[in-house]
């Protein structure tokens, strides 16, 4: 896989500029930008999933609302002794007993709901630690400062609009007419996340148009 | 800290590459001892006022200080910590229009500048946008308790708060109603002596919300609410919204500064950063929204409202 440092000199040659002694745009600046790139292409594509097998997740007990991991953007599945845990919200669990925070406590968690992004709830609560299989949508990297030396984890069918990305908004500094030209690059980069959406579909419900991926209807889980 | 540490001066970094104002990234040469201090060290990002970052990002020694004078080889500022050579010095102090070493040294009292942005001005674009941004998309929650006094339905909601999602009191979830269904189908229940099973934020003014009937005795109300900033950042603060977003709080800040008024404006500019930052609005509703990632309290509700 290639380094965030592999697509700036990429991006860098595009815009005619050294790859070893920039001048008008430096690497800490096209890192940055292969970093944008890199979260809205996740923003957009749902992409990367990882299930993280290396290294199970503890569960806290006496605590509804746990924090994830480090890495994760959001939590996605949850699997307890080698099966899901069901995924339920906190309007589910409303509904079905508005007293469900006082169930006795279980050794395994049989429901699991999203709390927005960095944290997942747990029902019941556990009377003691227990390991889980996580997978998460990961964030780009792991931790700033960016060195240039990070592993781009996306498949390299990203990589054109990684590079597009970057040469077009590197032109925004310039102004005037060769802003505008480079303006028009964030359309190469709109149609590989398209295209790219098109294909997660096939694997899940997050999709993606140049409309925006406006839902033209309300999902199957908000159906039920 | 959550996701991968994006801090306010990264932010502000990336726009100052933008609006084509130089920033501060290197190394202390030298080791530098707490108190007043002066440093050998010349760069165009230096001018009395400027706020820099000292110390290695994620350290007990990193710290913000303010330089209190230059001259044209070192600069003075109040540390707090004891560094070491190598820590990092950083800051996007916008300097352009500041008297800096390299243009007029010497100057450590008050002199005539015309910025044509300051750090605090900056720092506070990032407040307002920030915010904004939260609270159309509301990514992140968090979960707090306010004590509920007997006889008065009415508390302060967390300062933090952005909107209440759900309410309960001892685990037992409390229905989310408005005081005017309360008024049509139970008159009295604003001065009931139950313990309130009910919930509701409309007429009880900013900031506050209320429950019904009034708390028979003193409660304690948990709260799941979507979460803001409370307080223009420090440039080490991290970002409240999730790190993955932090390009559109960058495109949010580069609109307001290419639509203020002087040397940078630049209508067209401004119009692309304020279109990028509402596709990021609305990428980040698709993704909580398919990818049910939201608490998603108000189903009921319409879909991304």
């Amino acid at each position: 896989m290639p380094t965030i440092d592999d697509i700036a000199a990429s991006v860098l040659q595009r815009l005619e500029e050294s790859t070893t002694s920039p001048v008008f745009w430096s690497y800490a600046e096209i890192r940055m930008l292969v970093l944008e790139a890199m979260c809205e292409a996740t923003l957009i594509t749902g992409s990367p999933q990882v299930r993280i097998t290396s290294a199970p997740f503890t569960l806290q007990p006496n605590l509804t609302i746990q924090a994830a991991p480090a890495g994760a953007f959001t939590i996605i599945r949850v699997e307890s002794g080698g099966g899901a845990v069901h995924k339920v919200s906190v309007f589910d669990l409303d509904m079905s007993d508005k007293n469900w925070q006082n169930d006795p406590q279980d050794t395994i968690p049989r429901e699991w709901f999203p709390f927005g992004c960095g944290q997942f709830g747990i029902h019941p609560q556990l009377s003691a630690v227990a390991q889980v299989i996580l997978t998460i949508v990961q964030n780009p990297i792991a931790l700033m400062p960016l060195a240039g030396t990070e592993t781009v984890n996306f498949q390299s069918e990203f990589g054109l609009g990684f590079e597009a990305y970057g040469e077009s908004l590197a032109t925004l500094k310039e102004g005037g007419a060769e802003a505008d030209a480079g303006v028009r690059l964030y359309d190469t980069f709109l149609s590989v996340m398209a295209e790219l959406s098109a294909f997660q579909l096939r694997k899940d419900s997050l999709r993606f148009s140049r409309t925006l991926g406006a839902a033209a209807e309300i999902n199957e889980v908000q159906k039920k | 800290m959550s996701g991968f540490g994006i801090q306010v001066n990264d932010v502000l970094t990336s726009v100052s590459f933008v609006l084509l104002e130089k920033s501060m990234d290197t190394v202390l040469s030298a080791p530098v001892a707490a108190g007043v201090r002066t440093v050998t060290m010349v760069h165009p990002c230096l001018y009395v006022g400027a706020q820099i970052i000292v110390g290695n990002r994620g350290t007990v020694t990193e710290e913000i200080v303010t330089v209190s004078a230059i001259t044209a080889a070192d600069f003075t500022a109040t540390f707090a910590q004891t560094h070491a050579a190598g820590e990092s010095i950083r800051g996007a102090t916008v300097p352009s229009g500041q008297i800096n070493q390299l243009s007029s040294p010497n100057i450590s009292t008050a002199a005539v500048v015309a910025p044509l942005f300051t750090q605090a001005e900056l720092r506070g674009y990032c407040f307002d946008i920030e915010n904004d941004f939260l609270e159309r998309t509301r990514p992140v929650y968090t979960s707090g308790n306010v004590n509920l006094a007997i006889g008065n339905p009415i508390a302060s909601a967390p300062a933090d708060s952005i909107r209440i999602e759900r309410a309960d009191i001892q685990g037992t979830a409390l229905w989310n109603a408005s005081q005017s269904e309360l008024d049509m189908s139970s008159p009295g229940s604003l001065v009931g002596s139950d313990t309130p099973t009910m919930w509701y934020q409309d007429k009880t003014n900013t900031g506050k919300f209320a429950v019904a009937s009034a708390p028979p005795v003193n409660l304690v109300a948990e709260l799941f609410y979507s979460q803001k900033r409370t307080a223009i950042p420090a440039l080490t603060d991290f970002l409240v919204m999730p790190d993955i977003c932090w390009l559109y709080l960058k495109y949010g800040v580069l609109a307001t500064c290419f639509a203020k008024e002087g040397e940078m404006r630049d209508a067209r500019r401004a119009a692309y950063c304020s279109k990028r930052y509402e596709r990021g609005v609305q990428y980040v509703r698709m993704f909580m929204r398919q990818m049910q990632a939201q608490m998603d309290y108000s189903r009921l509700a319409e879909v991304g409202v």
